[in-house]
């Protein structure tokens, strides 16, 4: 997305945006040094200027390790659980612990692999995995998932792998020397390894990340049977989150764990409401809280739950916490080659004049329309066995879907012929 | 199926005073059930451990560490000597992999002169086998010349007392399918086990059916 903080014009995927790009890697570089954990980020723009693609990008760029929750604002307004458990809930799962194990592996050659298939091709199979090291050799007996992780690695006989016995993850170490005379012709990256040593299972210590959320669950279901009637994905009591919070920082203190502030992103930002948003300001408070980033399309509006209005329909105080990055419209170069990538995506082949044309249809209608008319315009050019897109065919798509602006005029001048219409109704377009 | 691995390896003991001291600092809770003297002892840092001593000759039967995961959630108890507890079996699907039964799995015992391991479900004849102690990690080695079979055993009581394994003191034999290795408890160790359970007989007892609270 970015290198030394100037943003390229395209790439990875991204185009233009080049002010808001700049500010989200700025964003981006305090994440990274932890600098703003606890802070929150506003998107603002219109509809199709890409926010989500922006938050997106930032999650990519912090890398696997760090914690990224994604979540639409309507998605807290759940009957399982209340508005302020599932925003709990969001905001642990971006709190990462990043801690040492001691886990068991399973390292050795693989002496034989043998998964027999019922006959009748149902029900489960059965299969015995043979290891060896130099010293000693076991028969080990797969539960199901595991035949598949084998499978799916490609292990066969002669091969030194490791298994996770927690986790079940199975790495291809090599080809074992002994066997390295089987093939004549071998792949260029087969690499070849000595027999392990010593013991089929070995301890070893592996640095993990888990999110705070993650060792909630697994401490609520210890709880007996009593867990059966609340299920996994209900509510956890505040005295097991205690609990974690004061074992946490004791890590933190012996120097055990080390915490890793995530990012949470909550799209569509204004369908919280003031209860949500008081809640929000008190979570940012917090020590351990994570960067949260909003994004939101809606201008001055009335805030959820109120009768106030107020810009991005959020209330001034938490605004006031707030970075507000602003997306503004694309130009037509951006569209453009926005366009191309996605025509490139979609593998579709498209004519110079008919980009021009999508292009323009892009700019006057909608970016979101445009790309769906690629797709449309896609099929209809395979049915007529042409190998590019051109004109005809997204004339002939640009008939037969109506944009939202067209759909509207339809609608003004057809109403009297729909359902459950009303004199006075008068349609109003709410963005997309 | 059965390791020597202790999370109580963090506490260290390296001489028979500081082992002492740490069990007479565990707050200990004794239970006197079906002739058995069943002890719980919790270590200031958190650890816990369970012993079962037999009533008539005040011989071990089973001593057993918790385990419980860095997270919390399910713990189980490590057993340190004796058969393993017949919990229940976790289903192949759960755990995705595990030994199969006919593969050699080992158990400890302890009797009033000697430690014993008894390795099962070994078919070779008794000139396969050796066993040697490496003098470099204070663990005994059981080896196969034919490279079936290999182990690494510790000796927790001796690590505990700060004494490293002698070659002296083991032998070993081999019937039923079961290679048995015999080591001799040295002098010191005897006489802790007798300090030890000295100490273990002036504990308040509860006896079963009359504990100070109802059991739920």
């Amino acid at each position: 997305m970015d290198d030394c903080l100037v943003p390229r014009n395209v790439s990875q995927g991204m185009v233009g945006q080049l002010s808001a790009r700049r500010a989200a890697g700025v964003v981006l570089e305090m994440i990274k040094e932890g600098k703003i954990a606890g802070r929150s980020v506003l998107l603002a723009g219109q509809p199709g200027t890409g926010k989500t693609a922006i938050a997106m990008g930032i999650a990519q760029a912090l890398g696997q390790d760090t914690p990224f929750t994604s979540m639409a604002g309507s998605e807290i307004y759940s009957l399982e659980m209340g508005k302020t458990e599932a925003l709990t809930q969001a905001i642990r799962k971006s709190i990462g612990i990043r801690i040492k194990e001691e886990t068991e592996i399973i390292e050795g050659e693989v002496v034989e692999i043998q998964i027999d298939r019922p006959a009748s091709g149902v029900g489960a199979k059965v299969g015995k995995l043979t290891m060896k090291t130099t010293e000693m050799e076991t028969i080990y007996d797969l539960g199901n998932k595991m035949i598949e992780s084998l499978m799916k690695e490609k292990v066969q006989a002669g091969d030194v792998v490791t298994i996770d016995k927690a986790t079940g993850k199975v790495s291809k170490l090599g080809r074992s020397f002994t066997r390295a005379r089987d093939y004549d012709a071998t792949g260029a990256q087969l690499r070849f390894v000595q027999c392990p040593e010593g013991e089929l299972q070995k301890r070893k210590e592996v640095v993990h990340t888990v999110t705070l959320h993650e060792v909630d669950v697994i401490n609520s279901r210890t709880h007996g049977f009593l867990a059966l009637f609340s299920g996994d994905t209900g509510e956890i009591k505040p005295e097991v989150r205690e609990q974690i919070n004061t074992k946490v920082a004791e890590w933190r203190e012996e120097g055990k764990a080390e915490i890793v502030p995530g990012v949470l992103f909550i799209d569509e930002v204004h369908m919280l409401d003031i209860e949500c948003f008081s809640f929000l300001n008190r979570a940012l408070e917090d020590e351990m809280a994570p960067v949260v980033i909003m994004a939101t399309n809606r201008g001055i509006t009335r805030i959820r739950g109120t009768n106030y209005r107020s810009p991005h329909g959020i209330p001034i105080d938490l605004l006031d916490r707030m970075i507000i990055i602003s997306t503004t419209p694309y130009e037509d170069k951006e569209l453009k080659e926005i366009l191309k990538i996605r025509c490139e995506e979609e593998d579709v082949e498209m004519s110079d004049n008919a980009m021009i044309v999508l292009t323009r249809i892009a700019l006057e209608t909608s970016l979101r329309y445009a790309i769906q008319l690629i797709t449309t315009a896609g099929l209809v050019a395979r049915k007529r066995k042409k190998t590019e897109v051109t004109i005809e065919e997204i004339k002939k798509v640009y008939s037969l879907f109506l944009d939202e602006h067209r759909s509207s005029q339809f609608l003004k001048e057809y109403q009297d012929e729909f359902m459950f219409n009303e004199e006075e109704t008068k349609m109003e377009v709410t963005p997309s | 199926m059965f390791s020597f691995h202790r999370n109580a390896g963090c506490l260290k003991i390296m001489s028979v005073s500081n082992w002492v001291k740490l069990i007479e600092e565990a707050e200990k809770t004794c239970l006197i059930e079906y002739g058995m003297r069943k002890v719980h002892y919790k270590f200031s840092k958190g650890e816990e451990m369970v012993e079962e001593y037999n009533m008539e000759t005040d011989i071990i039967n089973r001593r057993m560490w918790k385990n419980s995961s860095k997270f919390g959630g399910d713990c189980h108890w490590e057993m340190e000597i004796g058969e393993p507890a017949k919990t229940k079996e976790l289903s192949l699907d759960d755990v995705g992999i595990k030994e199969s039964g006919s593969n050699p799995y080992v158990t400890r015992r302890s009797t009033r002169n000697a430690l014993e391991w008894r390795i099962r479900n070994l078919p070779y004849p008794l000139s396969t086998y050796s066993v040697a102690v490496s003098p470099d990690d204070k663990c005994i080695y059981v080896r196969t010349t034919n490279k079936k079979f290999f182990k690494k055993l510790t000796v927790p009581e001796l690590e505990r007392i700060g004494i490293p394994p002698d070659q002296n003191n083991i032998e070993f034999t081999h019937k039923f399918n079961t290679l048995i290795i015999t080591y001799q408890k040295p002098p010191q160790l005897i006489t802790l086990e007798k300090e030890t359970m000295e100490m273990l007989k002036k504990l308040p007892s509860s006896e079963k059916g009359k504990l100070p609270c109802n059991p739920s």
